[in-house]
């Protein structure tokens, strides 16, 4: 059994190192949610929240790209972005910055420890975009999907950045409710 | 590339070894001197946490929130204290609830009591935190304080099991709330 601990102590830690790059998707979501009512949506105002980091905060392209993203798969699942009359759904996203910890155990998993390496400690940059469904009508949040990863080298880096977004919105929103 | 079911098959039974061992809920509480229960009928919920629980996913997540609302609201039911939406009830309740990351450099050494080369690395795992405040509104003060901390590791990523956590951990802290003689 200890044999057993130590193996999924060691995956797990390595399944959080930053290079890695391993992207977790969930999602919340109301119950019992008749999503077909929904047809059009749009874009909520904007997020009060800082992201935690400035690059994000003064990023246009972040912001474009995130909302294309998200609109074309929303488009390919029928649902039209409301022009004039108010929208069915309104889309609200949140990205956020911060550093995380990580343990060295990797090395140590496979031998390759020696000295200090053992108990090093770093830190990388996780990115979490959230992405928020709320009923317009009701003002409720029915859904929330999020995308978490490391964005080492990601940030200030457009190719990278497009692939990340693209990455992340397809695998939130494939979460939807199939009714979507 | 990135053993993604190493991962989850590791994260199962890491979920296993939470529930068993170094997920069990630390939980305490502390009531004012005096504090009786039977001077109360009412409560309600007092304006909401403008806090971050430091985890983006939890920031105005209702479905987080009023699970852990629904279930503090059942544990004053059972005391025969009942809900109101009025602006002055008895009982005035507030909740913080915090979610960061830790690291654990010998869990395992502390629970078995030895250590050896062959102990696991250092991990990093995610700690919440959850704190129960009762007001007496008429006194202004906390009347009845309850928290618990515990490692709750991928629980956010699993609605249900979340669900579950919250219930588990709500439970723990209102058993500790008085109950009328």
């Amino acid at each position: 059994m200890s044999g057993l601990i130590r193996w999924a102590a060691v995956v797990m830690s390595a399944s959080i190192v930053a290079g890695c790059a391993t992207m977790t998707v969930s999602s919340h979501v109301q119950r019992d949610l008749d999503l077909g009512r929904y047809r059009t949506f749009d874009w909520g105002p904007a997020d009060a929240l800082p992201t935690g980091d400035p690059r994000l905060d003064a990023d246009p392209f972040f912001k474009d790209h995130l909302q294309g993203a998200v609109e074309r798969e929303l488009a390919a699942k029928g649902r039209t972005l409301a022009a004039s009359a108010p929208p069915d759904l309104l889309i609200h996203y949140h990205a956020h910055v911060s550093r995380q910890i990580d343990v060295n155990s990797v090395d140590r998993a496979y031998g390759y420890c020696d000295g200090d390496n053992c108990l090093g400690v770093s830190e990388y940059e996780a990115g979490t975009l959230v992405l928020d469904i709320i009923d317009a009508r009701t003002n409720l949040l029915i859904w929330r999907g999020w995308a978490r990863d490391s964005v080492e080298r990601v940030i200030g880096n457009e190719d990278r950045m497009e692939r990340m977004i693209n990455d992340a919105v397809t695998r939130m929103l494939m979460r939807l409710p199939p009714r979507l | 590339m990135c053993r993604a079911a190493f991962a989850r098959s590791a994260t199962v039974i890491l979920l296993a070894l939470a529930v068993a061992g170094c997920g069990a809920v630390r939980v305490n509480s502390y009531a004012e001197r005096g504090f009786d229960l039977q001077r109360y009928h009412t409560f309600g919920w007092g304006a909401a946490d403008q806090h971050s629980t430091g985890d983006p996913r939890l920031d105005n997540n209702r479905f987080f929130s009023e699970r852990i609302q629904e279930q503090v609201e059942r544990g004053l039911l059972r005391r025969g204290l009942s809900k109101t939406t009025a602006d002055s009830p008895d009982l005035q309740l507030h909740y913080h609830a915090t979610w960061h990351e830790e690291i654990d450099v010998n869990t395992f050494d502390r629970g078995s009591g030895y250590t050896s080369s062959d102990d696991p690395p250092p991990f990093v795992y995610e700690a919440g935190a959850l704190t129960i405040d009762v007001v007496d509104p008429a006194l202004g003060k906390v009347v009845w304080r309850g928290w618990a901390e515990s490692n709750v590791s991928g629980v956010v990523d699993d609605q249900r099991w979340m669900e579950e956590r919250i219930d588990q951990i709500v439970a723990k802290i209102m058993e500790r709330f008085p109950h009328r003689p």
